[in-house]
């Protein structure tokens, strides 16, 4: 074997990337050259939180799912073109985000109700269509079941504008440089857009945070 | 610092316990920056009781084929697949009934159409049409005839050059001219009276005269009518 082999041989040898403590970019870097592997551990790093993510925006567990998936194919799609200028979380989230907001788009042009909200209460406002469920439920999982039906409905009821906002700022734990970089808008607005959907939620659930009035 | 950057860093820190010194200090101080702590923590932890969903254990095995999917382009979506659509197919549907009442329109005008032609039939048909003229080929070469009796002269071989018109059912030339010498030829005749010859002043062809003769002439009138071919 001459020379020219040898070299040859070493350098279709890659080392291997240590896909655990590779940040990111490296990851993204070494998927864009074909490693599968990088790639599966961006997914991995990812797939909950961004599940999470669209799940708390469209309170749908499977569309979640799909949204999620859909955003890593696009990721995955589009990763020749993936420009380092800022995070690789900032980017997936980016995708995710519009992705569950054309969704949004979407229900509102289809108008599409949900069977919880089929009744209008007295002031208007669809009220919970709740099947008697024969079981017999102990008093504290019937409570925490109200309520987390409530905060899920309470978080679908926001403007989409301010719901991504606040998803991404008090679920999801960005930073508001982080969210004004995926949102594309400055730290002003996303704070104005917080702080009114945290005043909007204040007034749907103020009845269950602590401390307050028993209803 | 102002009340808007201690509560920045409320926000930013989330845990009460964990806030720097200056900042715990002026929540003790100020009214407004405590309650928008309390309320703050408050609410993040009513939106966080039911913590977070997490991805299904199949999600990396359904991402998979997902993107082997997208690598491989889908084949041409069929006509089914394409009238899978529900508007799709409602389009198609009334495309076909626009094109079946188009079709029903005009088969039933071609029968109205038919009808009518059909009575102006049953009316021609009333007079018994007249058989359309048909082109014969030209007629053969005339059998000198040598043993038809009364036939004298000089008999030769006559080919006729031009087809004959005639009906069918009518009376058919069968041999043509021999020259008699004189201004008078005989014509062999075949009809359903038998084979016989006629004698004409001029020799007369089918429906052509070859010799042109006088319409005055009442022989040739004659002959014309004896022999309508």
């Amino acid at each position: 074997m001459g020379y020219a082999d040898v070299y040859q041989a070493q350098v279709a040898v890659k080392p291997s990337l240590n896909v655990e403590a590779a940040s990111d970019h490296e990851l993204v870097a070494a998927a864009r050259d074909g490693d599968e592997i990088a790639f599966q551990e961006v997914v991995r790093r990812y797939r909950t939180p961004i599940t999470n993510f669209v799940y708390r925006m469209l309170n749908d567990y499977e569309l979640a799912i799909d949204l999620a998936q859909e955003t890593f194919v696009r990721v995955y799609t589009s990763i020749g073109r993936y420009e380092a200028n800022f995070s690789f979380s900032t980017y997936i989230y980016r995708i995710a985000s519009n992705l569950a907001i054309t969704e949004i788009r979407k229900r509102k042009r289809r108008r599409v109700v949900s069977l919880f909200s089929v009744f209008a209460g007295d002031d208007g406002q669809p009220v919970e269509m709740d099947p008697p469920d024969q079981r017999q439920l102990p008093e504290d999982a019937m409570l925490e079941r109200e309520r987390k039906v409530a905060v899920n409905k309470a978080i679908a009821s926001l403007p989409e504008k301010y719901r991504t906002a606040l998803v991404l700022r008090d679920i999801e734990d960005h930073s508001y440089e982080e969210i004004a970089s995926i949102l594309k808008l400055s730290e002003g607005t996303v704070k104005s857009r917080i702080n009114r959907a945290r005043n909007l939620l204040r007034e749907k659930l103020g009845h269950l945070m602590p401390g307050a009035p028993a209803s | 610092m102002t009340c808007s950057k201690h509560q920045r860093i409320i926000d930013d820190i989330g845990d009460l316990d964990r806030l720097p010194p200056e900042s715990a200090r002026h929540l003790d101080a100020c009214r407004t920056c405590s309650e928008f702590a309390r309320n703050l923590v408050a609410l993040r932890a009513l939106l966080n009781e039911q913590g977070r969903v997490t991805a299904p254990s199949d999600f990396d095995a359904r991402l998979a084929r997902r993107i082997r999917d997208v690598r491989t382009p889908a084949a041409p979506a069929g006509v089914l697949e394409w009238f899978a659509v529900p508007q799709r197919m409602l389009a198609g549907a009334a495309a076909f009934a626009l094109v079946a009442a188009g079709a029903f329109v005009v088969a039933t005008y071609q029968a109205g159409s038919h009808v009518q032609d059909s009575g102006q039939v049953a009316t021609n048909r009333s007079v018994p049409p007249r058989e359309p003229l048909v082109e014969q080929p030209a007629v053969a070469t005339i059998d000198p005839t040598p043993d038809l009796p009364g036939v004298t002269g000089t008999s030769h071989n006559n080919t006729l050059s031009h087809p004959v018109l005639s009906r069918p059912g009518n009376r058919r030339l069968q041999g043509v001219s021999r020259n008699t010498g004189q201004d008078e030829a005989m014509i062999l005749v075949q009809d359903s009276a038998g084979a016989r010859i006629v004698n004409v002043p001029r020799v007369l062809v089918g429906a052509e005269r070859i010799v042109p003769v006088p319409e005055s002439d009442a022989s040739v009138a004659s002959l014309d009518d004896r022999m309508a071919f």
